[in-house]
């Protein structure tokens, strides 16, 4: 065969397989990373008479290669801690259209659930759906998808999911 | 590699019958001479051991005796056609003959030498595949569905401003929780005469506990957001009454 011929054969095939391999990087390993910081006031209905306790809550969203944290601080009305969850994982996914990042986390740490005061109703309600799943699955999936979002004006209108949550945030460059 | 009278040597393939060695790289083939031959077959016929000059150059039947400098070119040209790469199959062993030696790395296996297009082919189709594996990753990638507002109302307040309110659940059954929240919203932002917002996104959690209201607009030309949550685990629920909409200012 003429070696010419073969050499760009060699070369084309040389060519695909750095484009597939890079293709197949760049699906493991996402490269886009996501900072974002959403703050919400907490209502809690109270059994007796339905009054309403008041807390504060702040996520910060991390995400970067295949590392994802989720830190859920919780506030009393007074601005004294409530409580917080650290929640640790993996990237599991980041999809384009929808805008959509899949995490898998791994390990939480918990603060101030144990504390004399009653919890907000969020922190205690996340901190059981979290153990159930690490408990269970060994791992507490969870999904954030873009609904309306501007990065010049820094801002976010995501959903969670499974919880069905939807919630403003900061974008953090 | 002997496979009856073919017989695989470097990168050539020898045709004891047809007396044809054959380049499978470069498809050039070669009809032996008698010396060429003769001395080919000897050599394979006593493979890893010294076989003398004299020995290769012997006389048969049909054949007078060949000259030492005869089968010294015999071995020369065989070295040509074998090429650089494999020349060294064929050793020179001093003061006693040649060696055609049993280098086993240098037999490569038929399909791999023989049509080396197939191989290349081979290769290429597994590129494609990783390719066309990629492609419906990413297709199945994007039909990911993006969530769609479940009910959407626009809302014109007395100022003339336009408020307009989505709601988002995953079910597509069993909204009716959701709906009248909606609705129970809608009536208060109607006591507002105008408001910093312009979108305000809905959602009632999966377990129908926690009411989610993100509202967004603009101040001064900057981006302005508020989340509320309301969580309830009553059975009778009251997210929303006049006591918390005065309470927590929705108008602003």
């Amino acid at each position: 065969m003429n070696r010419k011929l073969l050499w760009g054969i060699n070369t084309f095939v040389l060519i695909i397989l750095i484009v597939s391999v890079t293709i197949s990087y760049r699906h493991l390993n996402p490269s886009q990373a996501l900072m974002m910081s959403c703050s919400s006031e907490l209502f809690d209905r109270n059994e007796l008479g339905g009054s309403i306790s008041r807390h504060y809550l702040l996520v910060d969203v991390f995400a970067k290669g295949k590392l994802a944290q989720l830190n859920y601080r919780y506030f009393n009305h007074d601005g004294s801690s409530a409580g917080n969850i650290m929640m640790k994982g993996n990237v599991s996914g980041v999809n384009a259209d929808p805008h959509k990042y899949s995490f898998s986390v791994k390990t939480k740490e918990e603060s101030g659930l144990d504390s004399e005061v009653k919890s907000p109703e969020h922190m205690r309600y996340l901190s059981y759906v979290s153990s159930f799943n690490l408990d269970n699955k060994g791992m507490h999936n969870l999904s954030v998808e873009m609904l309306d979002f501007n990065e010049l004006h820094d801002y976010a209108v995501v959903i969670f999911q499974p919880s069905n949550t939807v919630c403003g945030c900061r974008l953090v460059q | 590699m002997v496979m009856g009278h073919i017989m695989i040597l470097g990168v050539c393939q020898f045709d004891a019958h047809r007396a044809q060695l054959k380049n499978l790289a470069s498809g050039e083939q070669w009809q032996l001479p008698r010396a060429e031959l003769q001395v080919l077959k000897l050599l394979l016929a006593h493979r890893g051991c010294v076989v003398a000059k004299h020995k290769l150059g012997a006389a048969d039947e049909e054949h007078p005796l060949l000259s030492d400098s005869s089968v010294t070119r015999a071995v020369f040209m065989l070295r040509s056609f074998l090429g650089t790469e494999h020349e060294h199959l064929i050793e020179t062993v001093k003061g006693r003959g040649y060696r055609l030696r049993e280098d086993t790395k240098t037999f490569k296996p038929k399909w791999l030498v023989m049509p080396k297009l197939k191989a290349v082919l081979a290769v290429l189709m597994l590129g494609f595949t990783v390719l066309i594996m990629m492609v419906s990753l990413d297709q199945y990638k994007g039909a990911d569905e993006s969530t769609e507002a479940l009910n959407s109302v626009s809302l014109q307040l007395s100022s003339g401003q336009t408020l307009n309110l989505m709601s988002f659940s995953k079910s597509k059954t069993n909204n009716e929780p959701l709906l009248v929240l909606v609705e129970q919203l809608k009536a208060g932002f109607k006591q507002c005469h105008s408001t910093p917002w312009q979108q305000v996104y809905l959602s009632l959690s999966h377990d129908k506990q926690v009411f989610n209201i993100t509202m967004k607009g603009e101040k001064l030309g900057q981006s302005k957001i508020r989340n509320l949550k309301l969580t309830d685990y009553r059975q009778q629920k009251q997210f929303i009454s006049q006591a918390w909409l005065d309470e927590v200012d929705i108008c602003e």
